[in-house]
């Protein structure tokens, strides 16, 4: 009854216009395949990305087999994408009773950059863009107004009349604003204190980038480019292994040196002796005899980041 | 259940014909938007390395984009108040055309925000359940929620409504009226967390200010009445659809208020940071003024003021208000001048210096303009073939007969 | 026949460049190197007067810089002994043992050396450390680190980061 009346009405109303519905219905399926055809640069985005990539799950959930496997993966992946078949990946857990924490002896510092430097080739940093986890700044004396400061000086000599040197690389705050802010957990802080991010799981929005104040994150735009030479073969999965494209990256101490006792790759090629490194939880270690003995502060102590990358003075 | 499937198809089938004028405006759109997924297309196959971002400004004209358009997502409350909690019949008459511009509004910020991210393929790990989300503690994954929600709140409303009316029915208040009352305050609720996204980085001195907020919802209230103050005028025009003069007078009175309530926030704002003269005024004197010769948005921002100021002396100035063609002038230079200020007037700055000092610009790359036309190009598609269904329901041309 | 040119060659070649090659004076072993000879301070400073005055260094020294305070050589060379190092109290000790002779005015280095907190240690934060003593950055004789030419600026994928003109005053 009901229906059949509605079906009159919709036959009516089809047969007035059912020669312009046509030309609508045909041009929307022109305008839609067009748009298809647009996008067909996009088929190309799935060339190197493989399923088992596609649907990993995040690091904290991975048992120890599927993280063999991925470790796996991803020394085949370099060796094809940069043609180096030494390449180890390895996964250092936290050592229990381990804090670590960077001190930083400004008046040390000659701003000679070896450590930014030396950051980019142990951790296998895009090489095409300069990227490294470090920036050493200039400032003049009697200022610490960072906006006040440049990057990009180049004299014959350091360290020059007049200023002192502040390398900046990530806090490792306790109270961290990039783990904070990024939607998927896909950076943390772990046990021993280093904020690490699971290159496998971020979604690129950048907004721990955002929210860093210290400029201590790095976004990978094109997939890093490094000479097959110049890798570095001993790899961490949370630290140093190439970054896929599309992710952020940071300064991770080191972790797949630190997590085995060595110093971080900036401190061996600090050549004046500035930086230092241990465990805070141990009351013997140069770190603790710095916080105890030293005239210490953090950078933009007033955010409450509270960092474990202090700066010293003689 | 049959008879919502006839409704869907003969309200779709609406979007299939129409005058030529439509065609050719669903062209010029066609055409725009291929321009856009081409683009975009492109980005995701090179990655974001074609846009002009850099680690120094990490954030460009997709964010200025998606954060303005919040905006005019949330000013569909500005008809839904008056029409409901004021009874205005005029408003309570179009109120539904708000609301659609909410939806189209609410998928061009999700577009703008995937067209933002490196790894458009993890989209999946944002999704609650499968992903792994991190609320409450990130003011994105609240976004998120609220978009989303926001998105189905008023695809909710106004579904319902329009069956209802192509049914003939009084919707049942019970399905009807608390999704008005949680669309209000949903409304407000998006575009605070979108201030909070900027509003909480205390690196960030720029942002990192109360008034943020408040400063969003009055720009929004201003460019969203003003939007639709011309969009209603068009309807009229060209759908023959009887728009009342006292609903544009609602909305510019709406809009006089909010601009002038913006352009007193914008100056609190600029005194605080000029007068207190701390470290922090970096970024606020290269926007306005400049910083160590970098000023690429300096002519931007003063052209922003020279707008929200004009638009504001013309809506309070009944003589001038009150006629169409200066009203429009207003509509149209509030819009601008708010999509400045708020896009690219609040976001670029902020990187500007990085926290660390260092002066890097912006602008966007061909690329990134040609994604956001697009964008642009699918929100106006999405509107006007929603309008379309709509406007014949609304007139009666398009109903179920169910008189025996 | 040829292995006598050879070892003509090998004694005129030695002889000549040992002669003409540049002085390398280890601070560290107290040695001083010429070509493939290698002496002892003791060699020369046998037959060598003393003389305690400040004064334009000569012969070998020549090209030696000393602006260490009011210091001279014989306030940590022992005099005699010129292969050893003197304490305050008279005592010899053996180059290797340096430290000893900074430590004895610069104290409060030396503790935070102890302390690894003054100096380069490289190895193990919490092992093997390879220590690296006083004299290993700091020339003995002229102890403040020397200047050196920085490497290049940072970048990013665009190209160098310039900052304008730096200026200190607000306009």
């Amino acid at each position: 009854m009901c229906e059949d009346k509605e079906n009159k009405v919709d036959k009516a109303f089809e047969s007035v216009t059912r020669r312009d519905f046509i030309k609508g219905v045909s041009g929307a399926l022109a305008s839609t395949a067009a748009l298809g055809a647009a996008m067909t640069p996009a088929l190309d985005m799935g060339k190197d990305l493989s399923w088992d990539e596609f649907y990993q799950q995040h690091y904290q959930e991975l048992t120890v087999e599927q993280k063999e496997k991925i470790f796996k993966r991803i020394e085949q992946k370099v060796k094809t994408d940069y043609g180096v078949d030494n390449a180890n990946v390895q996964d250092p857990l936290p050592q229990l009773g381990v804090e670590f924490a960077y001190a930083l002896n400004l008046s040390k510092c000659i701003g000679c950059r070896g450590c930014e430097k030396a950051c980019s080739k142990e951790n296998n940093s895009d090489r095409a863009s300069g990227m490294s986890n470090i920036r050493v700044l200039e400032l003049d004396k009697g200022s610490i107004n960072l906006e006040k400061s440049s990057q990009s000086y180049n004299p014959e000599t350091v360290p020059q009349e007049g200023k002192y040197y502040m390398p900046i690389q990530c806090h490792q705050c306790q109270n961290a604003p990039c783990v904070k802010v990024c939607p998927v957990q896909a950076t943390w802080q772990e046990k021993d204190g280093i904020v690490v991010v699971d290159y496998n799981w971020c979604i690129g929005c950048r907004y721990c980038e955002a929210a860093c104040p210290y400029y201590a994150r790095r976004f990978n735009f094109t997939t890093p480019e490094i000479p097959a030479e110049e890798i570095n073969p001993d790899m961490g999965y949370l630290s140093n292994r190439p970054r896929p494209k599309g992710v952020v990256e940071k300064c991770t101490f080191c972790l797949h040196r630190t997590r085995n006792g060595k110093y971080p790759a900036c401190l061996e090629a600090c050549p004046t002796g500035s930086r230092k490194f241990g465990n805070i939880l141990d009351p013997e270690s140069e770190i603790n005899y710095i916080i105890k003995n030293k005239r210490v502060f953090v950078l933009k102590e007033e955010l409450n980041t509270q960092p474990r990358f202090y700066y010293f003075f003689d | 259940m049959k008879q919502y499937l006839t409704f869907c198809k003969r309200s779709i089938s609406q979007i299939f014909v129409g005058s030529n004028l439509y065609f050719v405006w669903l062209t010029l759109l066609t055409i725009v938007m291929v321009i856009g997924a081409h683009a975009y297309a492109i980005q995701l196959r090179d990655g974001l390395a074609v846009t002009n971002m850099t680690d120094e400004v990490s954030w460009g004209v997709y964010i200025a984009n998606f954060t303005f358009i919040v905006g005019m997502a949330a000013a569909a409350v500005m008809m839904v108040i008056p029409a409901y909690l004021y009874n205005n019949k005029a408003l309570k008459e179009v109120v539904l055309l708000g609301e659609l511009l909410a939806i189209a509004s609410i998928i061009m910020c999700l577009l703008f925000v995937t067209a933002d991210l490196g790894r458009p393929d993890r989209f999946w790990h944002m999704i609650p359940g499968i992903g792994r989300f991190n609320w409450p503690m990130s003011m994105l994954s609240w976004d998120v929620i609220v978009l989303n929600g926001y998105l189905l709140i008023n695809a909710h409303i106004c579904g319902y409504s329009f069956y209802c009316m192509y049914r003939g029915v009084k919707p049942n208040p019970w399905f009807y009226t608390p999704f008005i009352f949680l669309s209000i305050f949903w409304a407000v609720s998006i575009h605070t967390v979108t201030a909070f996204l900027y509003s909480g980085l205390g690196g960030r001195p720029f942002w990192n200010s109360a008034v943020i907020a408040p400063r969003f919802l009055a720009s929004a209230f201003a460019a969203g009445p003003g939007f639709l103050i011309l969009t209603l005028q068009i309807i009229r025009k060209v759908a023959d659809f009887p728009v009342k003069q006292e609903a544009l007078d609602s909305l510019r009175k709406i809009m006089t208020v909010a601009m002038v309530i913006n352009l007193f926030l914008l100056g609190c704002e600029v005194f605080k940071e000029f007068y207190t003269d701390s470290a922090h005024v970096a970024s606020a004197e290269y926007l306005f003024f400049g910083l160590h010769g970098a000023n690429a948005l300096v002519p931007w921002i003063w052209t922003a003021i020279a707008l929200n100021v004009s638009a504001t002396v013309i809506l309070l100035v009944p003589y001038l208000a009150e006629k169409s063609n200066f009203l429009n002038l207003a509509c149209v230079m509030a819009f601008i001048g708010i999509w400045i200020e708020k896009g690219m007037g609040l976001i670029i700055p902020g990187f500007i210096p990085t926290p660390i000092g260092q002066l890097y610009e912006y602008s966007p790359s061909m690329g990134e303009i040609q994604v956001c036309l697009g964008i642009w190009a699918a929100g106006f598609m999405i509107y006007t073939l929603m309008v379309k269904m709509v406007i014949p329901i609304y007139k009666g041309t398009v109903q179920l007969e169910t008189t025996k | 026949m040829k292995l006598k040119t050879k070892l003509y060659a090998a004694i005129f070649s030695t002889l000549c460049m040992g002669l003409h090659a540049n002085t390398i004076i280890s601070n560290e072993k107290l040695t001083l190197n010429k070509g493939s000879f290698k002496l002892e301070c003791m060699s020369c400073h046998r037959t060598v007067e003393k003389n305690f005055k400040k004064r334009k260094l000569i012969g070998e020294h020549e090209k030696l810089t000393v602006n260490h305070g009011k210091m001279w050589c014989f306030s940590c060379h022992d005099e005699t002994d010129r292969n050893k190092l003197k304490l305050i109290d008279g005592s010899l000790v053996d180059s290797k043992d340096a430290v000893q002779v900074c430590a004895q005015c610069h104290g409060v280095v030396k503790r935070d050396w102890d302390a690894g907190v003054h100096g380069k240690r490289t190895g193990n934060w919490n092992g093997e450390k390879n220590i690296l003593a006083c004299i290993k950055c700091h020339d003995p004789h002229q102890p403040p680190f020397q200047p050196m030419k920085p490497f290049s600026p940072p970048r990013n994928r665009f190209g160098p980061i310039k900052k304008a003109v730096h200026n200190n005053a607000h306009h």
